[in-house]
């Protein structure tokens, strides 16, 4: 087995905390496992993309166009990293909600409109998921739990092949016991939207 | 087995390798070792004021005979150069092991410099891993040789392998060794006399070195089926192998001194290997100057970082062209919203000030839309090149320059230059940006925060009383957020003949503990579209379809500086 998944989004989403979590639970399902981090100069508001490969590869960074799922946390992120790495027979799950760049909130910029994004998107990966994962995650009472819901998103795409249940006990682990319930229920939220729209 | 980062991967192997004391000085992306190194029992770990103070804390350790681990980025082994050259003709007692993290690519650094290069310099072998089981291996072998060989031994480290995470064993720890003073002037004592035998000892001393190399087992030869041969090492291997899965490989770990025979067996026969590194062309010409025949890379591929795309089209020689601009707008990283440097940029900018910097969260102020800081060359230097430029400057000109500084930055390098200001200087002004943290970096302490890496409650250096010690005698600190009295004191500093210090005090908003103020808000009626308070580059500010700015109260901490800028006051909470 082979499997690139790249997760995406800003500085603060989360997305090196979810890398993480798939990474440790391949290794836990029995398979090798490795993460590769990007991440800006500053604590917030910068890019970040996480590289999680599964299975026997050498290298921490997937190689262009040849990612088996991209986990867009936010819509230009998701476009940005798409655009170099979604593989032709991928699947991209989006969360339409964007999160402005200052360029753009003090009008020197255009954000570009989201169904552009997803047009875009479509012309690259196999498959667009588009997986509401901020307004899920706001439902479900914790809107922080966004980068959980996408992560189940990512397992609602079926391309993820161990057991849902060490996924969920990694999570578990990696928060606050309090969290534990809101968490499985923001995964498995995902996992069902995502496998929804995929249908 | 368990996933660590390469940062994690070091730290363990110098915590198995019977290590009592870290030392270092933050930087991306060697941080977090020393910072994982201080959850370890039995052992010490401490930030110091720069490089240089924790390689020499670190060569007293060794010299008492306990293993030591150094930690720092690359520009940070600049700093730390004047005791490095000199270790290596001491040597040391107990195992001696800098961990020092290249940065190819600049994720987060003011250069792309190559640290191998020191290994040659000074004379010192250079370990390079290639993933974080390695980083772990490679941590524990660099102790081994340095007691071996009695040199300390440099582990380079990239981004990439300090910020993956990749599988790895984990052991037990070994039994530190005990301590005592030993007196030895001839090797201890570098007055001429004992440094030029030293020399003799250290050259000796890299011979054996190169003889080790060609049987150590971090260099290793692993063979091919498509007859095409590579000679690589680190990260550039593990690219390597997926760009070129048949070919056959020498792997470089130990990347100075480098093994003649084993090259030269390796190299023979009618094709000629493939040299694959990251950054300078290191390898290739030191293995060139062995009268070995190679090929390697085209220049363009030594800018910047590697990785299996580009790997791939280097081994085909392929010429590669500078990728266009991407047309979507971009997202640099930004000062946080209510960051405490943000007023002091605006009023800089409002006083027209050219403004010399240095290294933090604040060198973000030359960024768009506050574009405030004209200057960054290197930690501290900001605060002698204002003097540099006043010192030149026809008075009217100079009168405009002014410095800006951290607090951790101003401990590490910043103080000499204030000390040449008050000697040689001719007034000015300089900003110490005191956050109460490294904030950069990911908050760690220093020595006017008043804890340590350990958690210690200790005395905190009070930056205003250095200030007054040096001979600075307008010192005055003020809040960040107080916009009117920033501009009253540095508007009063400008045009004086003697020196002023500017403290400006609030800490980074995103320490923990810190209580968040209630948000503020827009007054839609009031707010009359200018637009004024999004040049403060808050990101808690964005402006709607009619211009009308609003608040995301959730980002918002209440700073309260978009409320001063606002010309109408619709700003309010």
């Amino acid at each position: 087995m082979e499997l690139n998944v790249m997760i995406c989004g800003v500085g603060g989403q989360g997305s090196v905390r979810a890398s993480h979590i798939l990474a440790e639970a391949a290794i836990n399902a029995g398979e090798r496992a490795r993460v590769g981090e990007t991440f800006g100069a500053a604590m917030r508001g910068g890019k970040v993309s996480s590289h999680v490969r599964i299975g026997d590869v050498y290298g921490p960074l997937i190689r262009e166009r040849s990612a088996d799922i991209v986990v867009a946390q936010e819509p230009l992120e998701g476009l940005r990293i798409g655009q170099k790495f979604a593989s032709p027979q991928g699947v991209v799950v989006l969360n339409p909600a964007p999160v402005y760049p200052v360029d753009v909130s003090t009008g020197n910029a255009e954000y570009p409109p989201i169904e552009e994004i997803e047009k875009t998107l479509r012309g690259l990966a196999g498959k667009v998921a588009v997986i509401e994962g901020t307004r899920i995650a706001g439902e479900i009472g914790n809107p922080r739990s966004m980068n959980i819901v996408m992560l189940g998103a990512a397992y609602g795409t079926g391309l993820i092949t161990f057991d849902r249940q060490i996924l969920l006990d990694v999570i578990a682990a990696a928060f606050k016991p309090k969290f534990k319930e809101m968490n499985e229920q923001a995964f498995l939220a995902g996992e069902k939207a995502c496998r929804d729209v995929l249908r | 087995m368990i996933l660590l980062s390469g940062n994690e991967a070091v730290a363990r192997g110098a915590w198995e390798g019977g290590v009592i004391l870290g030392t270092g000085y933050p930087g991306t992306p060697s941080s977090e070792i020393l910072e994982n190194l201080s959850g370890y029992s039995g052992l010490r770990a401490q930030w110091c004021p720069n490089e240089k103070v924790a390689l020499e804390v670190g060569s007293g350790a060794s010299w008492a005979g306990g293993r030591v681990l150094v930690t720092m980025k690359h520009v940070g082994l600049n700093v730390a150069a004047d005791p490095l050259f000199t270790l290596a003709y001491t040597g040391i007692r107990g195992g001696l092991v800098i961990a020092v993290a290249d940065d190819p690519g600049l994720q987060s650094s003011q250069n792309e410099q190559d640290s191998r290069h020191y290994g040659r310099a000074a004379r010192l072998p250079v370990l390079e891993p290639s993933d974080s089981a390695e980083a772990k291996e490679m941590t524990l072998l660099g102790f081994r040789l340095s007691e071996q060989f009695k040199i300390p031994v440099i582990l380079r480290l990239v981004t990439r392998i300090s910020h993956s995470r990749t599988p790895v064993f984990l052991g037990r720890r070994s039994k530190p060794a005990s301590c005592r003073i030993v007196r030895d002037p001839e090797r201890q004592v570098m007055i001429p006399k004992y440094a030029a035998v030293r020399h003799r000892v250290l050259e000796e001393k890299l011979e054996e070195l190169a003889l080790y190399a060609e049987t150590a087992p971090c260099n290793r030869v692993e063979p091919g089926r498509s007859g095409e041969k590579i000679i690589t090492s680190g990260i550039a291997y593990q690219y390597c192998r997926e760009a070129a899965p048949d070919a056959a490989y020498l792997k470089l770990g130990l990347v100075y001194p480098l093994p003649r025979k084993l090259l030269r067996k390796f190299a023979r026969g009618k094709d000629k290997p493939f040299l694959v590194e990251e950054l300078d062309p290191f390898l290739a010409t030191e293995i060139r100057a062995m009268g070995i025949d190679i090929r390697s890379k085209r220049k363009e591929y030594g800018l910047g970082e590697l990785n299996p795309d580009r790997v791939k089209n280097l081994l085909a020689n392929r010429a590669e062209k500078v990728p266009p601009p991407s047309p979507l707008p971009g997202r640099p990283p930004v000062m946080c919203a209510g960051c405490p440097h943000r007023g002091v940029f605006w009023v800089l900018k409002k006083l027209k000030l050219f403004v010399t910097g240095d290294i933090g969260c604040y060198t973000l102020g030359t960024l768009p839309p506050l574009s405030a800081l004209d200057t960054c060359l290197c930690m501290g230097a900001g605060v002698g090149q204002s003097e540099g430029y006043r010192r030149v400057l026809p008075p009217e000109e100079g009168r405009k320059v002014a410095a800006v500084i951290g607090d951790s930055t101003f401990l590490h390098s910043g103080v000499t230059g204030l000390i040449d200001i008050v000697y040689n200087g001719n007034g000015g002004v300089v900003i110490i940006l005191d956050n109460r943290t490294t904030a950069m970096t990911g908050h760690q302490h220093h020595p006017a925060t008043g804890q340590t890496l350990m958690e210690e409650a200790v005395f905190p250096v009070s930056l205003e009383t250095v200030c007054r010690g040096v001979g600075v005698k307008r010192v005055k600190v003020i809040s960040s957020y107080d916009l009117p009295a920033l501009e009253d004191f540095l508007q009063d500093s400008l045009d004086r003949p003697e020196p002023s210090v500017l403290i400006a005090r609030a800490p980074c908003v995103l320490l923990k503990g810190l209580k968040k103020k209630s948000p503020y808000r827009v007054e839609a009626d009031k707010c009359v579209a200018c637009g004024l308070c999004l040049k403060s580059g808050c990101p808690a500010l964005s402006a709607g379809e009619d211009g009308k700015v609003s608040i995301d109260p959730v980002a918002c901490t209440g700073c309260a500086v978009c409320a001063g800028i606002c010309p109408v006051s619709a700003i309010i909470r």
